[in-house]
């Protein structure tokens, strides 16, 4: 087992509501996604939930879909009697939250999206100290922006990661367009060419499209605990559970199971000119 | 309030084009920082021209820099800022957050935009905008006419609303599938549109696929009108000179129509006929009045036909003879019926009688790329009006 001290900064966002287990192997702090309001995950909280567990554990809030009108008014409702002082942080994705929820709470999640230290700074100069960095950086990048910044990083470390957020039904649409039977909400797809794997999701009307190999970056776990906060994102993951939580900090564990850290070596490239 | 008719322009000949057909501004990019990393783009001397060209015409040229700049990305960008104010830009159109701190930093007073990229769909997210100092934001495709009524009635900002062209499956920016399966990144330009690639599905042997069909609001301009909606715009940088002054034709005659009371059924008709046919691609309204459902997407990854409507351009008209010299795009021969429009040539429909040919014999069809040849034609065209295979039936009276 490893110490309260092994897992400081890491945080798990669960794939079960089964927080023994966790709690077990010394991991005290999670991410829970909130229900209605967060998608692409194995398992949803409501706010009593959330409420209950912020009592016995570090809890932080996952909030990462777009608020169209109906769900901000919904979420504006929800917040509006929340006591925040439990709860760690929130993870948001739309920066509508930042009206409703105190500044020292909000953890800048937009997928993908931040990339350079000079956007973490400036959310920094507008009170926003939290920030989730893009797993597609290399190492390089991410060692110079922990260097010029001293905002709190939070980074996936080890996670199946959304690669895709849509409006539409993708699961839905498909199995209506060709009049077959929809047997569940998640499927596994396969990139005809390049066989590359994926796991298509839908929810309430709304679908994710994740990679089906995980994203493991622990080959370079020196540099990265310099980071805040390292990210265990168990969605998908089922058969490898045990090995990554066994071995959730050690800079060998991306050989023990099928993983990928491509864009930690591999600057990644735009124009086709620049592809060799 | 007249909205603003936006076209996109993917080099300097397309922004001419766009302008003179009835754009009111464009949007370009220039050789880097934009997302259409593999357009040819605008050096800085062409962007010069480019400001040149449309202020002369009383109209605005907006910049993107909308990609997601890396660290590197930031090295040279802060000149490029203000090369892009120096020039009289009329506003930056931004997604990274780093930018927006730049342009704070260098004081640049030129007004910036918030891209489509940051996905806007909700009136506290456009406050947060509007509180950094943004002019303008461009509204996620996602949104429903009730979020952009809810948006407008609560927050003071211009907003630009996409009205034509291709689409995301995603929420713009939140697709990362081409850096995964090809490598490219795409958010700084190197989308390789992996949602129109074909994929396997587990324990089914229809192929998947996930590609959105374009966007075409033709239907509910009166309602982005009447909710007024300061800018519309059109999607498609990477599109040629006939699908931009299609477009654009097709949609400022909509807007003045509607202004002037004067829209017609016929008149939408015929819009509709031009605007579906224009691009290779099934064009729907998709999220405006309704969650977009399964007719608004493609289902195998390429069904797309290839389009030969464009047929020549007016190079010289000749009012004495009623000659027109043409230069051909696509093959048509005597006998084909044709439509005629332009910037100011009302569209009409005539049959090809005669086609005279470079050597100035009669030839029975014109089907070489770029040749030159002469028509007669019974009302005066203009130079750089467009003949295309006639959609005006005897219904379209416009």
């Amino acid at each position: 087992m490893c110490t309260r001290e092994d897992t400081k900064k890491y945080i798990i966002l669960p794939n079960k509501k089964d927080f023994n287990k966790f709690k077990a192997k010394g991991f005290n702090s999670f991410i829970l996604p909130l229900e209605k309001y967060s998608i692409g995950f194995d398992v949803y909280f409501s706010i009593s939930e959330i409420k209950d567990l912020s009592n016995k554990f570090n809890i932080y809030i996952m909030i990462n879909k777009f608020l169209h009108k109906k769900e901000l008014f919904e979420i504006e409702n929800l917040f509006k009697n929340f006591n925040f002082s439990n709860i760690k942080g929130i993870f948001i994705e739309d920066l509508a939250l930042t009206k409703l929820i105190p500044n020292e709470k909000i953890i800048i999640y937009q997928n993908h999206m931040i990339n350079n230290y000079e956007s973490i700074n400036f959310f920094k100069s507008l009170g926003f100290e939290n920030v989730v960095i893009n797993n597609a950086l290399t190492i390089e990048e991410i060692k110079e922006i922990r260097n010029k910044t001293t905002s709190k990083l939070f980074y996936f470390l080890i996670s199946k990661n959304i690669l895709m957020y849509s409006k539409r039904k993708l699961v839905s649409n498909y199995f209506e367009n060709f009049n077959l039977e929809k047997t569940k909400e998640k499927y596994n797809i396969k990139e005809e060419v390049t066989k590359k794997e994926f796991i298509v999701k839908e929810e309430n009307g709304s679908s994710t499209i994740s990679n089906n190999v995980i994203f493991c970056a622990n080959k370079f776990i020196n540099e990265l605990e310099k980071l805040d906060f390292l990210i265990i994102n168990l969605t998908n993951i089922n058969e490898e559970e045990n090995i990554i939580l066994e071995n959730f900090n050690s800079d060998k564990l991306q050989s023990m199971i099928n993983s990928d850290y491509y864009f930690l070596e591999n600057e990644i490239k735009y124009k086709i000119g620049d592809i060799k | 309030m007249r909205p603003e008719i936006l076209a996109p322009a993917g080099s300097l000949e397309k922004l001419k084009w766009a302008l003179n057909y009835g754009a009111d501004a464009v949007y370009v990019g220039g050789k880097n920082y934009s997302l259409r990393a593999n357009a040819n783009n605008f050096t800085d001397e062409e962007l010069k021209e480019a400001v040149s060209f449309a202020h002369s015409k009383n109209k605005k040229v907006y910049i993107t820099v909308n990609m997601l700049f890396h660290n590197e990305d930031l090295k040279e960008i802060e000149k490029y800022l203000l090369f892009l104010e120096k020039i009289n830009v009329d506003g930056l159109i931004v997604t990274d957050f780093g930018i927006i701190s730049l342009i704070k930093k260098l004081n640049i007073k030129t007004p910036f935009i918030i891209s489509t990229q940051e996905s806007v769909t909700n009136y506290k997210t456009l406050e947060f905008y509007k509180s950094l100092g943004a002019s303008r934001a461009v509204l996620a495709r996602e949104c429903s006419k009730e979020d952009i009524k809810e948006m407008k009635e609560k927050v003071d900002i211009e907003l630009e609303v996409f009205i034509h062209g291709a689409m995301c499956t995603s929420y713009s920016g939140r697709c990362v599938l081409s850096n995964y399966v090809t490598k490219r990144d795409s958010n700084r330009g190197g989308c390789a549109q992996i949602c129109r690639f074909n994929f396997e599905i587990e324990e089914n042997e229809e192929k998947y696929a996930i590609s959105s069909k374009d966007l075409n609001m033709i239907d509910y301009i009166t309602d982005l009108i009447s909710l007024n909606v300061e800018s519309f715009k059109i999607e498609g940088r990477m599109k040629s000179i006939y699908y931009i002054a299609t477009v654009v034709h097709a949609y400022k005659n909509i807007v003045d129509k509607i202004i002037n009371n004067n829209l017609t059924d016929n008149d939408i008709s015929y819009y509709k006929k031009v605007l579906e046919r224009c691009a290779n691609r099934e064009n729907k309204a998709q999220f405006f009045e309704k969650e977009a459902d399964v007719k608004d997407q493609y289902f195998t990854g390429r069904e797309e036909v290839s389009n030969q409507d464009f047929l020549g351009i007016v190079l010289s008209f000749d009012e004495q003879t009623n000659e027109a010299v043409i230069e051909q795009r696509n093959y048509f021969q005597v006998g084909d019926k044709v439509d005629v429009f332009g910037p100011h040539t009302e569209v009409f429909s005539f049959e090809i009688k005669e086609i005279i040919n470079e050597d100035g014999l009669p030839a029975q069809s014109a089907k070489h790329p770029r040749e030159i040849i002469k028509i007669k034609v019974p009302n005066k065209v203009n130079v750089n009006d467009i003949l295309r295979v006639s959609l005006l039936d005897k219904s379209d009276s416009l």
